[in-house]
């Protein structure tokens, strides 16, 4: 008799909970209903800032009868608010659903937007937040023999506790990078022959300039995938293939939200993200009118929670930027698409001349121009009638100085040809701009505050 | 064995636990069990079932 951690028919299976992920759209929404409905009875009855909040709306835990009612009825929150009730004591004050007997874990979000939020989680939370990452792993072939190497410091980020949460729930092995340098932590890769690296795409790229100076051969090195979150890139089509090619390996992404969970792990066809719909449940909006958009329309991901104990988020306004697809996808799975990641954020979006421009379009377009890396910068700022835009690029390391005018107005007229506004291009040096571990700064705005 | 009937075994085994640990046979058996009932809500949030929000929180008899 063989030992295994799982049975033959649970390895060959290809989704992790099959019945929930090819779920019928009307199932799955029954199942939303009745756990948006306990979940607001519960922050009702357990936290005081959604007790005031819906009070002062008018609206009692039993009035949510209906998905609609929840949309239409409950009203948005913002981190603002979290935070503001968290001062109210601190540290979680008047946000908080459960004792500190409950809070295992206690994080912060980047503060890149403001003042960092805490975020509470308890020890149930953390296998949900955990479970959000299986399911990508499971979906995209990683199994318990598969071994990871996580490239980060262990600091305050939850993103990647949680991929370790989802590693242990899978029941793979883990290598830990926290506390090494770059070159150190590809030396580690070369002696333990990890099968998965973990990190932001941004710090993939970043290891592979630093293994071509070490003569190190990715692609013939153990890692099979990479696996990001942190910042959209594992989803920019060209940000992937970078990343694909200097690893020789398969690269995915999920998509998180710090306060609220590891919500949406990467589509096995590489389409985008899948919302875990056992754990949250997403209404997409116009971010200006707070209306539904249509599906397929790029609107704000206002995201709440099933699995938020400590500090429960309902209709949270994310500020991301997805494309909604509802439809039943190649990869199987029921669960709604969102088509090529998070686009954008609310509060990066440049408008010009009527025009939606989103960073990762830029992004995407300056990838596909030959001698240009994945490393850039979006400057936004004032200008006389409307905003303008200016790239800041680096060259390939190949890439004659002498070239860079050329490189410039071809890069220059592939954004207008495709996005039909003029946006400037700056070709900067290799290692001209920083390198980051976790979430990189690509958009700078000097825009007038009004 | 159907989803509702493989529902209904875990619905047994919580309230089986429940019953244990009552009168706990010291804090690591509590713990474990505990721990069990915890994978077992969670076990049934994967059949669709809509239990309790969390089973972290329970009342002291």
């Amino acid at each position: 008799m063989s030992l295994t951690v799982y049975s033959s028919k649970s390895m060959s299976s290809i989704f992790w909970n099959e019945f929930t992920e090819t779920m019928p759209r009307e199932q799955l929404d029954a199942i939303h209903l009745k756990r948006i409905q306990k979940m607001i009875r519960y922050a009702y009855d357990r936290v005081p800032f959604y007790r005031k909040l819906y009070q002062k709306a008018g609206l009692k835990p039993g009035d949510i009868r209906t998905l609609d009612d929840f949309n239409r009825l409950v009203p948005s929150i913002d981190k603002k608010d979290i935070v503001e009730a968290q001062q109210v004591e601190p540290p979680w004050g008047e946000a908080i659903a459960l004792s500190e007997d409950f809070n295992l874990f206690r994080f912060q979000t980047s503060g890149s937007t403001g003042v960092p939020m805490g975020i509470p989680v308890s020890y149930y939370s953390s296998h949900h937040y955990g479970e959000q990452w299986t399911y990508g792993f499971w979906g995209v072939g990683i199994r318990p023999r598969d071994s990871f190497y996580f490239a980060f410091a262990w600091g305050t980020f939850i993103g990647f506790w949680s991929a370790y949460w989802g590693v242990r729930r899978l029941g793979a092995t883990v290598y830990s990078g926290g506390g090494f340098t770059t070159e150190m932590r590809l030396k580690q890769i070369l002696e333990y022959e990890p099968t998965v690296l973990v990190c932001t795409p941004t710090y993939a790229l970043y290891m592979a300039e630093k293994a071509r100076e070490m003569g190190i051969d990715l692609p013939a090195t153990s890692i099979k995938y990479t696996y990001h979150a942190g910042e959209p890139g594992g989803n920019v089509p060209a940000t992937r293939r970078a990343i694909e090619e200097a690893w020789g390996a398969k690269t995915y992404e999920l998509y998180g939200i710090g306060e609220v969970g590891a919500i949406a792990p990467g589509c096995p066809r590489q389409l985008g993200v899948h919302l875990a719909e056992d754990q949250a449940y997403a209404t997409v909006v116009n971010p200006e009118t707070g209306a539904p958009v249509a599906p397929g329309e790029v609107g704000e991901n206002l995201v709440t929670s099933h699995i938020q104990f400590s500090q429960p988020l309902i209709k949270y306004r994310s500020h991301d930027l997805v494309r909604p697809v509802y439809d039943k996808c190649s990869c199987g799975r029921t669960w709604l698409l969102f088509k090529d990641g998070v686009l954008g954020r609310t509060d990066h979006m440049i408008i010009i001349k009527g025009t939606n421009v989103y960073p990762t379009a830029i992004e995407t377009l300056l990838g596909d121009v030959s001698g240009l890396t994945a490393n850039y910068e979006i400057h936004v700022s004032s200008g006389q009638l409307n905003d303008e835009i200016t790239a800041k690029v680096e060259a390939a390391p190949d890439v004659s100085a002498s070239d860079y005018a050329t490189l410039q107005r071809k890069a220059e007229g592939i954004l207008y040809d495709k996005i039909l506004v003029r946006i400037g291009v700056e070709i900067q040096k290799p290692g001209a701009l920083p390198r980051y571990e976790l979430k990189a700064k690509r958009f700078f705005d000097h825009r007038e505050k009004h | 064995m159907t989803r509702g009937e493989i529902a209904e075994r875990i619905r047994a085994l919580r309230r089986e636990i429940g019953a244990l640990n009552q009168d706990p046979f010291s804090p690591a058996v509590e713990r474990s069990l505990f721990l069990a009932d915890m994978y077992m809500h969670m076990a049934l949030g994967h059949l669709g079932e809509v239990e309790e929000v969390t089973p972290e929180l329970k009342e002291e008899s």
